[in-house]
């Protein structure tokens, strides 16, 4: 026969894991078509953006008890895949360093439902150029949250926003946009 | 043109993911799961492997036959740098880099860059680099002083931070003295081998990748925030305004993705050079309003960035008056000032807004830490000045304790130094 006393306890335990399930699935759903579109914007590449995304939402997940709790959840999110694009671009970047002399060069803005004169502009744009522009213009990070995503000082990120914006203007008004 | 953020929110709309991703996400979580559990079965048959392999072969523990190289510390700071097969640091190699220095404090850039091994870097860069940057260095008003060296790493032992020849210097420049700081200490580190530099890069033997301006490298999680000398933050303060002020000719003289490992490096032709030159004594050409806007500067940054550049200043601080006053650690005046210093030091941290509630919990926990370390340095002047030795250890001790029981310490506060 169970006891009445840890049945109860399964049950409590069992709707606190239904519970937080709950929460994190709502969570996954506000969050993941922005986040993707950002990771969209500063990778250049949508299934690199797609695997950013949910390797970040995998982390947060397993740590959901802790990040549910967190002031800015949204905070942690984009500091995970931030850190998962520094990652990976860091990995890449050394792999060709070490093989070819080449500048790393992933963009893929190039299909034709891609194409665009701002994604033209954009993919003029070093890395840390666009993450630094998405970042702080788009998502509305101060350079300090940036630059603690970026793993740069803050004066960093505002000089590779500023060359980012310089950029695209100047190739925006080459386009007459 | 409209604003950029018009244009990224309108670009950024037309990304829309594809249905089906909290499934795609329950998919990838259960595909790791398994193969978590796949690696921790092989790890456990490993295990099981090499016990019965070392009980049957009757293998000793010996670590006198561990390889020559160690590998990076799993807790310490990790080597990212080019790997090279060491012997142990000689005084021939200790000579190497002390002529080495010499040059450097000469500004002698065909003679330093002579002394590189074929495919060497400094700072991560080729050697042939030297002429350059001691033309930029002039444009700059940039001497260096010093260049004592020593052997610097972790005594070879398995795990420990390579075994490297280190060359503490300092260095003033225009900024520096617009400023009135005293001159910058630094480290040069150096791989040798057979009396030529393979490698070398600023800072301690296992405090690897930063460059010049004492920028940690991007690419290291543990390594963000301000930079490890007095200068990181004039200099990205410099840079800021640069941007601001000359944005047409910025681009020329600053590239932020030049350089490996340490992005963020000065453009080292000879136009860029002229324009370092002309817009360093444009900066600098009234002290007084430097001073004014360094300060209005440091008090827009993050608290993390404030408190380390107090606690830097008051290290420097601390050793300064130390050489100055000639003060050993027998003397009361030793324990004095290090209390009266870091006593200030502490009323500074106070005196910054604390705008997070990360920032809040961090000072909860560090006051009360830092007010028993004051205590305690009071103490010992205390012994100190009645020739109480005994007594006097015994506060180092508790002292010393207390100091590594929050390690690192956070922002380097509150005075930084080994062996009080």
């Amino acid at each position: 026969m169970n006891d009445p006393a840890i049945s109860a306890h399964a049950t409590r335990s069992e709707a606190i894991v239904a519970h937080q399930a709950a929460a994190f699935e709502d969570f996954f759903r506000d969050q993941t078509q922005n986040l993707y579109a950002h990771l969209c914007l500063i990778t250049g590449n949508r299934a690199e953006a797609e695997e950013l995304a949910q390797d970040a939402f995998l982390k947060l997940w397993e740590r959901w008890d802790r990040v549910a709790d967190m002031e800015e959840p949204v905070g942690y999110l984009y500091r995970t895949a931030v850190n998962l694009f520094r990652k990976r671009y860091r990995r890449v970047g050394v792999a060709l360093r070490k093989t070819v002399s080449v500048e790393l060069r992933e963009d893929e803005f190039a299909t034709a439902e891609d194409r665009s004169v701002v994604a033209g502009a954009l993919v003029e744009l070093a890395p840390r150029q666009r993450a630094a522009l998405v970042l702080t213009e788009l998502i509305g990070f101060s350079s300090e949250e940036a630059g603690r995503m970026l793993g740069v000082r803050p004066g960093t990120v505002r000089v590779l926003a500023s060359q980012a914006r310089a950029a695209m203007k100047q190739h925006l008004e080459a386009d007459d946009v | 043109m409209s604003d950029p953020r018009s244009l990224l929110e309108r670009e950024s709309r037309r990304f829309i993911q594809q249905d089906g991703a909290f499934e795609r996400l329950v998919r990838r979580r259960d595909r790791k799961r398994r193969n978590q559990r796949i690696a921790a079965g092989f790890v456990g048959i490993a295990v099981f492997v090499a016990a019965v392999w070392i009980v049957t072969s009757g293998l000793s523990f010996d670590r006198t036959e561990t390889p020559a190289v160690p590998g990076p510390a799993e807790t310490g700071p990790t080597y990212n740098g080019p790997t090279y097969t060491l012997g142990p640091v000689t005084n021939e190699d200790l000579a190497v880099g002390e002529s080495f220095m010499q040059a450097w404090v000469d500004g002698d850039g065909e003679a330093a860059a002579a002394m590189f091994a074929p495919d060497a870097t400094f700072d991560g860069f080729q050697p042939a680099v030297f002429p350059a940057l001691y033309d930029w260095f002039r444009a700059g008003g940039w001497t260096f002083e010093g260049g004592g060296c020593g052997r610097h790493g972790g005594g070879g032992e398995p795990g420990a931070p390579l075994d490297v020849v280190g060359c503490g210097f300092t260095f003033e420049n225009d900024l520096t003295r617009a400023l009135g700081m005293r001159p910058v200490p630094k480290d040069l580190s150096f791989v040798i081998e057979a009396g030529r530099i393979e490698t070398a890069w600023f800072g301690g033997g296992g405090d690897c990748c930063h460059n010049m301006f004492g920028s940690p490298d991007p690419l290291r999680q543990d390594l963000t925030g301000p930079g490890p000398d007095l200068f990181g933050a004039v200099w990205d303060m410099f840079i800021e305004w640069l941007s601001t002020s000359h944005p047409e000719d910025f681009g020329r003289m600053y590239d932020p993705d030049y350089g490996y490992p340490v992005s963020g490096y000065p453009i080292l032709d000879p136009g860029s050079i002229a324009l370092w030159e002309r817009y360093t004594d444009e900066f600098v050409a009234s002290p007084q309003e430097l001073a004014r806007s360094f300060t209005e500067w440091m008090a827009s940054q993050s608290f993390e960035v404030q408190a380390s550049r107090i606690c830097m200043t008051a290290t420097d601080e601390f050793w300064a008056t130390k050489r100055a006053d000639n003060l050993q650690r027998s003397d009361a005046a030793f324990y004095s000032t290090l209390a009266r210093i870091s006593e200030e030091t502490l009323a500074e941290l106070r005196a910054i807004p604390l705008e997070t509630e990360a920032d809040r919990a961090a000072m909860d926990a560090f006051v009360p830490h830092a007010e028993r370390l004051i205590e305690l340095s009071r103490q010992q002047a205390e012994a100190a000045a009645a020739g109480d030795h005994k007594r006097l250890n015994e506060l180092g001790g508790e002292w010393s304790n207390l100091w590594f029981s929050v390690w690192p310490p956070p922002w380097g506060c509150l005075v930084s130094g080994w062996g009080f």
